[in-house]
Order: C-alpha cells, then sequence, then structure tokens
C-alpha cells in the first residue's frame, strides 16, 4: 500500500493546519455559492410544462455542492495527518499576490492607456522589479514586449489591441 | 473506393503538389501552427482572420492554406500546452496535464514527438476516412440527433468518474463547479439570461478559453513564481525523441484516439475539445498504465492529441458531404468557401470537382508538411524553456494578457482569466482536480442543450430518450462507467479509509 | 531616480514613441461638423457585431473597400461579436455621431435585443439612425422530399388537427424563425412543437436532414444548396414576392397566409449625424451596396441585393419592430 510507505514528509504541524484552514476557507467560500445559487434558481423556475426550467439544473447543483463540501469537510478533519505536500511547503505567496495585483492593474487601465503603454510598465515591473533584471535586458525585453507585440498583433496579423484614450497619450498615437 | 475516386484522388494531387499550391499549404501549417501556440488567439479567429488574406487567391490555393491554417492551429496549441502549461488553444487544455508532467522530467521533446507522430496518424487515417467513405459517413453522423448527442454527453460525463484520482469527493466538487460556470449566460430553455448580473458580456457566458488559460497558465505563474526556481530543459538529442518503449506504449493511445477522434468529428456539433476530453477520459479508462496519467504517461499526450488532429480531419467530412460545418472553426473555414465562390456539399463534387479533389489531396499532404515541419522544430521548441525563468514569467505573462484579450477583443476576460488563475492556485493547492471542471465545462452546456433539443422534440415527455435504440446504448454506457468504480475499487476504498493515514 | 534607471526609462519611453509614430494615427475622435468631412487620414470604422467569417461579417468586408473608394479615407472593419450581436449595437449606440462610427445592423437582433427587457440592452431604436440596408433573406419553410405534406395548406390541416405534435425547427428563441412560427400560428391556428436549436442553422439543418425534426423553417440563404440538392420540399417562402434564388417557391401571401419574416441587413450610425454627414454617408453606401461586383458577391452567397434608402430602412424598421412587439409576448411567456 504506497500511501503508508510513500515518501511524503512527516506531517508538520504548521503548513498542515494553514492548509486545513485553507481547505475550510474554501469548502465555506464554496457552501455560500452554493447558497446563492439555490436562491436565484429558485427564483428562475424550477420546473416548466415542457421539462426542466432555467432553475432546475443549477438547484440540483448547488443542493450537491453543498452536500459534497460537507463530505470534504468530514474528509479533512479525519485526515488530521495531512495530506502530502505537493510542493513541499508554502508557496511565495507574496509574489503571488503582487503579481495577480499587477495584472488586474494592467487590466483596469488597458483601455486608457493603451496596450503599448500599459504593457511596457507592466513587463518593466516584472522584469526589473519582480526579476530583478539589468536595466538594459528589462528595457529592451520590455519595448519588444510592448511595443513589437503590439504591431505584430495589430498590423502584421491584424488583431486588434487597444490604443489609448486619454489625451497626454493619445497625442503620441499609442 | 472505385477507379475513378482513385484516378480523382490522383488528379487532385497532380494539383496540390504544384509549386504555388504546395507554398500555400506550408505557409498555411506555419501560420496555423503560430496561432495555435498564441494562447487565446484558437482557431477560429486565425482562420476568420486570414480569410481576407485570401480573398484574392484563386480558390484552390485559398481553401489549401485556410484549411492547413485550420489543423495546424491543432499542433500549435499543444507546443504551448506541452511546455509552458498553457494550452494554446481549447482543444490543448487536457494536454497539459501529462504533457507538463512530462516537461517537468525534462521530457519535453518526447511529449512534442509524440504529439505530432499521434496528429499525423489521426489525419491521415481521418483523411482516407473521407475519400474512401465519405457519403456513408456522412449519413451516419446525421443519425446522431439531439436524444444521441445527450447519450454522448453523459458517457462523457461519467468518465469525470475516470478522472477521479485519489478523491472522489473533491473530483466531483471540481465537476459540479465546471457545471455551474457553464450555467453562465443565456440558458437554452427560455432564453433568459442567468447568473449575469446584469453585464452585456456575460450574456454568452463565461468563456471557456479565458478559464482554462487561467486556470493552467496563470495559476502555474502563481505557483512556482520562486527566485532560482528552474524548468529542467531537455539535456540533447537524448531528450527529444521518444525511446522504443514511449513509441510502444503510444500505439494503443494512438489507435484510440484516432477512433474517439474520428467518430466525434462526424457528428455536427461536437469540437474538439470534447474529442481530446473524452479520448483523455479513454485512456483513464482502458489504457495498461493509466495509474501513470497526470504524472507525465505518454498515453495523456498521445491519444488527445491524436483525437484532436483525427476530431479536426474528420469534422471535414460532414462538411464536405452535406455542406453541414460541424463546429464553429469549420463555419468559419464554410464561410471562406463561400466567399470564393464555391459551395461546401455534395454539389462542390459536381461542380468543381477538381478544386474538391486538390482540397482533398492537400490534406494529405498538409498532415506531412505538419510533420516534417514540427519534429526537427521540436529542438527549436524546448530551446524556449533555456530562456531564464524571470524573462520567461514575464514574456509568459505577457502572452497571457493579450491572449485573454483577444479573445472578444475585451478587458473582461482578461479579468476572467485573473479570477481563474487565482482559483486554480487555490484548486491546486487543496488538491482538487483540475480536469473534472474542465471537462464539464466543455461538456455541460451540449449536455443541457441537447437535452433541451430532446425535450423540445418529444414535447415534454422523457420517452424518447427509452424509445431509440441508440440512445439507450449510450445511457446504459453512461451508466456502467458511472458505477464502475463503485464495482472495482471496492478493495482499495477500504484501505484508502485506513485511520493511520 | 538614479541615472541609468532614468536614461533607461527616457529610451524606452523613446523607443515607443519613436515606433507609434510610424504605425497608424488613430486619435480619439474630435467632434467634427460635416462640411470637411471625412478628414483624409482619419479612418471610419465599420463595427460588426458578429464573428469574423459571418454573413455579416463577409458582407462588411465587401462592401468596405468600396466605401474606402467613395469617402476617400480607410474603412477598417471591427469585429465586436457576442450576446447575439447586443454587445457590438452597444458600441455603436454609445459611440459619437460624428461619421466615423458606422455598424452593420442586421434584424431580428437588432430590433429583438431593445425589445426583451430583461437583456438589460442599453439602447433602443431611437439610438439607430439607419443609412441603408443592402439585402433581404426571407425566411422559408419547407419539409423533407418524402413527407406527406405537399403543399402549405396540407401542413397547417395537419397542424390543426394534431396540435404540438409535427416538429419544426428554428435557429433559437426569439429568432426570426421563432417570430415566423408563432405568427402563422397566430394567423391560422396551426400550433407546430417548435425545436430551438441555439448553435445554429446549420445544427438546425443537420437535424432536419437526419429525420431528427420533420418541417424546417430557415432563411433562403441557408435552404438554397438544400434545395439543390434535392434534400428539401420548400412549401412556402415569406417574403413580400418570391425569391429569385426559388422561383417556383409559392411566398405565403400568395397562399393566403399574410406571414412576413425577413432577416434584413444593413448599416446605420449612431443617432444624431449632422445632416451633411448623412447624406454622404448614405450616398457612398448606396453605391457601395449597388455595387455589381458586390452585389454578385452576395448572390454567391444567396443572398439578394435589395437597396433601401435610408428612409425606406427606417420605415422598414418601423414596421418591423410592430411584428416583433405583436408577437413577442407569445414568445417570452412560457
Amino acid at each position: 500500500m504506497e500511501k503508508l510507505i510513500g515518501n511524503e514528509a512527516v506531517p508538520k504541524v504548521g503548513p498542515t493546519a494553514v492548509r486545513s484552514i485553507g481547505a475550510w476557507a474554501a469548502q465555506a467560500v464554496l457552501v455560500v455559492i452554493a447558497a446563492y445559487v439555490v436562491v436565484s434558481a429558485r427564483g428562475l423556475g424550477v420546473w416548466l410544462p415542457q421539462g426542466p426550467g432555467p432553475g432546475f439544473f443549477p438547484l440540483v447543483l448547488a443542493v450537491a455542492l453543498i452536500v459534497l463540501s460537507v463530505a470534504w469537510f468530514v474528509q479533512t478533519r479525519r485526515a488530521a495527518g495531512g495530506d502530502p505536500a505537493e510542493d513541499g511547503g508554502a508557496f511565495p505567496r507574496k509574489r503571488a499576490a503582487v503579481t495577480v495585483a499587477s495584472l488586474v492593474v494592467l487590466a483596469a487601465v488597458l483601455d486608457f492607456v493603451g496596450f503599448q503603454a500599459g504593457m511596457l510598465l507592466f513587463l518593466l515591473f516584472h522584469l526589473r522589479v519582480m526579476g530583478r533584471c539589468r536595466w538594459l535586458i528589462s528595457v529592451v525585453i520590455a519595448a519588444a514586449g510592448s511595443v513589437g507585440g503590439f504591431h505584430l498583433f495589430n498590423d502584421f496579423l491584424l488583431v486588434p489591441l487597444p490604443y489609448a484614450t486619454v489625451p497626454p497619450l493619445t497625442w503620441l498615437g499609442v | 473506393m472505385t477507379v475513378d475516386v482513385i484516378n480523382e484522388l490522383l488528379g487532385g494531387f497532380a494539383t496540390a503538389l504544384s509549386p504555388q499550391n504546395l507554398l500555400f499549404a506550408l505557409i498555411g501549417c506555419l501560420l496555423g501552427t503560430l496561432i495555435g501556440v498564441l494562447p487565446g488567439i484558437g482557431p477560429v479567429a486565425g482562420v476568420a482572420l486570414l480569410i481576407p488574406l485570401t480573398i484574392n487567391l484563386e480558390p484552390a490555393g485559398a481553401i489549401i492554406m485556410l484549411a492547413a491554417i485550420f489543423y495546424g492551429t491543432a499542433y500549435g496549441g499543444t507546443i504551448t500546452s506541452v511546455l509552458l502549461n498553457t494550452p494554446g488553444e481549447a482543444a490543448s487544455a487536457i494536454t497539459t496535464i501529462d504533457g507538463y508532467a512530462m516537461t517537468k522530467q525534462g521530457r519535453a521533446g518526447v511529449a512534442l514527438t509524440i504529439a505530432a507522430i499521434g496528429s499525423f496518424v489521426g489525419g491521415v487515417v481521418a483523411t482516407i476516412g473521407l475519400v474512401a467513405a465519405a457519403r456513408p459517413l456522412g449519413s451516419l453522423g446525421l443519425k446522431i440527433g439531439p436524444p444521441e448527442f445527450f447519450g454522448l454527453m453523459v458517457v462523457g460525463i461519467s468518465l469525470l468518474v475516470a478522472l477521479a484520482g485519489k478523491s472522489m469527493v473533491r473530483a466531483l466538487i471540481s465537476g459540479v463547479i465546471g457545471l455551474l460556470i457553464a450555467m453562465v449566460g443565456i440558458d437554452p430553455v427560455a432564453g433568459a439570461p442567468r447568473f449575469t448580473f446584469g453585464s452585456d458580456r456575460l450574456l454568452d457566458g463565461v468563456n471557456f478559453v479565458a478559464v482554462i488559460v487561467g486556470l493552467f497558465g496563470l495559476s502555474e505563474i502563481l505557483l512556482t513564481a520562486t527566485a532560482g526556481h528552474r524548468h529542467p530543459f531537455t539535456p540533447g538529442m537524448r531528450g527529444l525523441l521518444p525511446t522504443r518503449t514511449d513509441l510502444r506504449r503510444s500505439v494503443p493511445a494512438i489507435a484510440r484516439g484516432t477512433g474517439v477522434g474520428f467518430a466525434l468529428g462526424l457528428i455536427p456539433g461536437m469540437t474538439g475539445s470534447v474529442s481530446s476530453l473524452l479520448s483523455y477520459g479513454a485512456e483513464r479508462k482502458f489504457s495498461r498504465y493509466r495509474d501513470e496519467l497526470g504524472s507525465g504517461a505518454v498515453e495523456g499526450v498521445a491519444g488527445p492529441e491524436t483525437a484532436n488532429n483525427a476530431h479536426a480531419n474528420g469534422a471535414l467530412i460532414p462538411l464536405f458531404t452535406l455542406g453541414i460545418p460541424a463546429s464553429p472553426t469549420i463555419a468559419v473555414l464554410m464561410g471562406a468557401f463561400l466567399q470564393q465562390g464555391l459551395t461546401p456539399g455534395p454539389t462542390l463534387f459536381t461542380e468543381h470537382s477538381d478544386v474538391a479533389w486538390a482540397i482533398i489531396a492537400s490534406l494529405f499532404i498538409g498532415n506531412v508538411i505538419l510533420l516534417v515541419l514540427n519534429v526537427p522544430l521540436v529542438r527549436l521548441w524546448t530551446a524556449i524553456l533555456r530562456i531564464p525563468e524571470k524573462i520567461l514569467t514575464a514574456l509568459i505573462l505577457l502572452f497571457l494578457v493579450i491572449g485573454a484579450y483577444t479573445i472578444n477583443y475585451s478587458v473582461f476576460d482578461v479579468f476572467v482569466m485573473i479570477l481563474f488563475g487565482v482559483a486554480g492556485l487555490a484548486m491546486r493547492r487543496l488538491d482538487i482536480p483540475l480536469a473534472p471542471l474542465v471537462l464539464t465545462l466543455v461538456l455541460g452546456p451540449l449536455m443541457e442543450r441537447s437535452l433541451r433539443e430532446s425535450l423540445d422534440i418529444s414535447q415534454g415527455s422523457f420517452t424518447i430518450f427509452l424509445t431509440r435504440p441508440l440512445t439507450v446504448g449510450l445511457l446504459a454506457i453512461g451508466a456502467l462507467i458511472a458505477v464502475s468504480p463503485l464495482l472495482r475499487l471496492r478493495k482499495p476504498a477500504a484501505l484508502n479509509e485506513d485511520p493511520e493515514t | 531616480m538614479r541615472p541609468r534607471a532614468f536614461l533607461a526609462v527616457a529610451a524606452a519611453i523613446g523607443i515607443s514613441l519613436t515606433s507609434a509614430a510610424c504605425g497608424p494615427n488613430k486619435t480619439a475622435s474630435a467632434s467634427g461638423d460635416g462640411q470637411d468631412w471625412p478628414r483624409k487620414g482619419k479612418p471610419i470604422s465599420l463595427i460588426v457585431a458578429f464573428a469574423p467569417g459571418g454573413a455579416v461579417d463577409t458582407a462588411a468586408r465587401l462592401v468596405a473597400p468600396v466605401l474606402e473608394k467613395e469617402l476617400g479615407t480607410n474603412v477598417e472593419v471591427v469585429n465586436k461579436p457576442g450576446a447575439g450581436g447586443q454587445i457590438g449595437y452597444t458600441a455603436l449606440t454609445s459611440a459619437k455621431p460624428d461619421g466615423y462610427t458606422l455598424g452593420a445592423t442586421g434584424s431580428p437582433s437588432v430590433v429583438v435585443s431593445p425589445l426583451d427587457k430583461s437583456r438589460g440592452a442599453k439602447y433602443t431604436r431611437e439610438s439607430f439612425q439607419p443609412l441603408g440596408m443592402q439585402v433581404i433573406d426571407p425566411a422559408l419553410i419547407g419539409v423533407a422530399p418524402d413527407s406527406p405534406y405537399n403543399s402549405l395548406a396540407d401542413l397547417i390541416d395537419a397542424a390543426k388537427k394534431t396540435p404540438n405534435k409535427i416538429t419544426a425547427s428554428t435557429t433559437g428563441i426569439q429568432t426570426g424563425e421563432h417570430f415566423a412560427a408563432v405568427d402563422i400560428e397566430q394567423k391560422t391556428g396551426a400550433k407546430l412543437a417548435l425545436v430551438h436549436f441555439s448553435e445554429g442553422s446549420s445544427q438546425a439543418i443537420a437535424a432536419f436532414l437526419g429525420g431528427h425534426v420533420q418541417v424546417y423553417v430557415g432563411n433562403v440563404s441557408d435552404a438554397t444548396d438544400l434545395v439543390k440538392q434535392k434534400k428539401i420540399k420548400v412549401l412556402g417562402v415569406m417574403g413580400e414576392k418570391r425569391s429569385e434564388f426559388l422561383p417556383d417557391a409559392p411566398t405565403l401571401k400568395e397562399q393566403g397566409v399574410d406571414v412576413v419574416m425577413a432577416t434584413a441587413r444593413g448599416y446605420s450610425a449612431p443617432a444624431g449625424l449632422p445632416a451633411e454627414v448623412a447624406t454622404k454617408l448614405e450616398g457612398a453606401l448606396k453605391k457601395a451596396i449597388e455595387d455589381p461586383a458586390v452585389a454578385a458577391k452576395m448572390k454567391d452567397l444567396g443572398l439578394q441585393t435589395n437597396y433601401l434608402t435610408a428612409a425606406d430602412y427606417t420605415a422598414f424598421w418601423g414596421k418591423q419592430e410592430e411584428t416583433v412587439k405583436s408577437v413577442l409576448p407569445l414568445v417570452t411567456k412560457k
């Protein structure tokens, strides 16, 4: 039986407890979402003369999700020893959060500052700040990626990428 | 095959092998691969965008190039799936699972080569099918009406059970989440918006490509963004070529993939993603090495990739024999035909038979070109992995954003991608498998739609599912697959429950 | 900022500026009066609310080059697909009415979307200024060649005797076919069992050819090839007069059923164009639509070029809205 003699680390309290909390949080989120779906599904109409209404499947699925989340909760309570950690411990949470935040900012401003300016700054940020690359390399790659990529897609492949729509940048035609 | 058919096919080859048409096929394969590589721009957009370029070419050349682009994208999507865990197009999503695992083991070249070989086999077999038995196969495809389609979807979703892996509960959660996401949009019943929160964008539902680009591609970046963590790259030619064992193991997977892809390609309404997903499920169910699936089994690449290409080529059969586009991509290709003044369907063979056969001949040629192009290029592709991690990460992010944006030219999809990137991260940390979600997200809408259409036909009576032999058969198979774990895995389940673990 | 950093940033900006200067110049539109419209070098966007490769997109791309010639400036087709046209129409109606943004408008999508409250469309019929109509694609109704019904009257009789039994295809809820079928039911009492294939006409055709539905309701352009292959028996066409592609098929009106339903495609601008701009645009569009090469290509696609002036198009649109409004309650109430 591979599970017992496998090569997972001896469960530590730290990461495992964190993992359990993560699992509980996920279960809670799922239950909340499922509850919302149950409520709105009933508003959509569950059964019609011709068969299942628009709310039928969402209702069934939401109920199933609640049941499954509870089952999962029961499972995680039992397996207090912890599942084998995938990457051996904590992943770089801060980096991930910063990456996500930078993406959100980029997406938010993309229609305003345009693809070239937005992506230029984005790439510079990731190369220089997150990746600690040297200035020259960062600038070259950032410029190639933003401006070069823009022209590749816009002019050559005929795939439109956003132009800028706020005054200072529109004068530059980006 | 009658002598006439062979003669016409040879005539087609003569035209297709002209330097000009060969060049078109080559350009098409290259462009197609490039489009497939770029995440977000899938075959639909790719073929559609390039149609204006081909308006001025003569019909045979234009269609040859567009068809080459079409199945070229099927291969291009594999490259980023395997190397970067970012699906280049919808149908390559499932290849990421074992393909990327192989890359992590230093066997990226093997994965890509097997994918190329499998694609070649699948494509050629499908094209032979087109030549040999187009008409009967076309009519066969028509026999699949809404109830049979629903039966197929049930079979497909029951394979979710096969994808379960360690925890059935978590696999089911993943599947249910996928189904719930698929519910967003205009429902097929009353035509009313469902869970759209008043947003125009959501009326079409959550875009599948945005979801998988985030779920696989972005989550990978978020998960492994440690300084100094390196992707292993292929160490020389040894790691590029498949070993004899690899080839031997791939044979059954390729065979199954060809069957699945070709059969599903005949059915109007099936997309390539369905074929690759069901092929993966089939490998899970029937392969000798099924336990290795998920951690770099070559079957996990061979099966879906073959199915994908067999589907792409097989889907041309309904187009040629009936004039019915089997999937959105083919519909765009059909638009190209129409713009050139050719009407696909049986009349194509009577009115423009030389063009028709030239196109068919070029399908064979195109598959050969793809194989010849891509196997040596595997080295080039895997060299991408040698780019320093930090730069590669930034570039991947660039592609992810472009990819998500160009789906519908809207930043909304970029936000969707980000959301699912975070969700994918959470799921991977919590050991919730991603494959079931992908499966249900693709099959869910198809299932609900075909259920609705079937009930429209029967005006609300469920007996329609019991009175049609093919449907009954499919539903029975689906039920069997769904309960099979309960029957087979009795013993190990007891072991899993052991309180010591 | 450190000197090296400063230089680098300046270099980056410099690179972007130089390449941008070489690229196309797309400044934000400033309001213009009609006199010097269109300004040379300022491109006009032609928004197509559907995916590239489809019928609407193809038609727009055929018209665009001729428009370019007539107006003397670039005309760029921009695809904004999604939500059955709603996304593109929203983009069109929220653009400035200065003549630099046009859109391809097709009914019934453009007529229906603002009327159905649940879709939350941000525009109404008044948000558009129709400029000219290009093609009319009438609906038709047909059965399998070996079907027992040989005329529309046969079908209607049978449907009256067995309501909700004879299956008929549509391409979705609230599509032209759906309205047509319900309109027929309203005017003759013949109730067909409607099967909605929301994936589009190809699904409907596949189901029809496979014998899964007995009656095919669709557009002439979709059916002409089926007629050539002798795979369909057309019982009636829903135009004002017979279709030039199906001269042997009687219209519903001829057979005593007053139902007219057609997909009409044309071009519009956001409402409120300056008068001179509108006149110039209408004239250019007329030239483009009636251009022999364009009309020939449209004919290849099975679409009858049927130019209507802006005034006529507006009237036509209004009439369609009336028909749809009368049928809509029957279609949404379930």
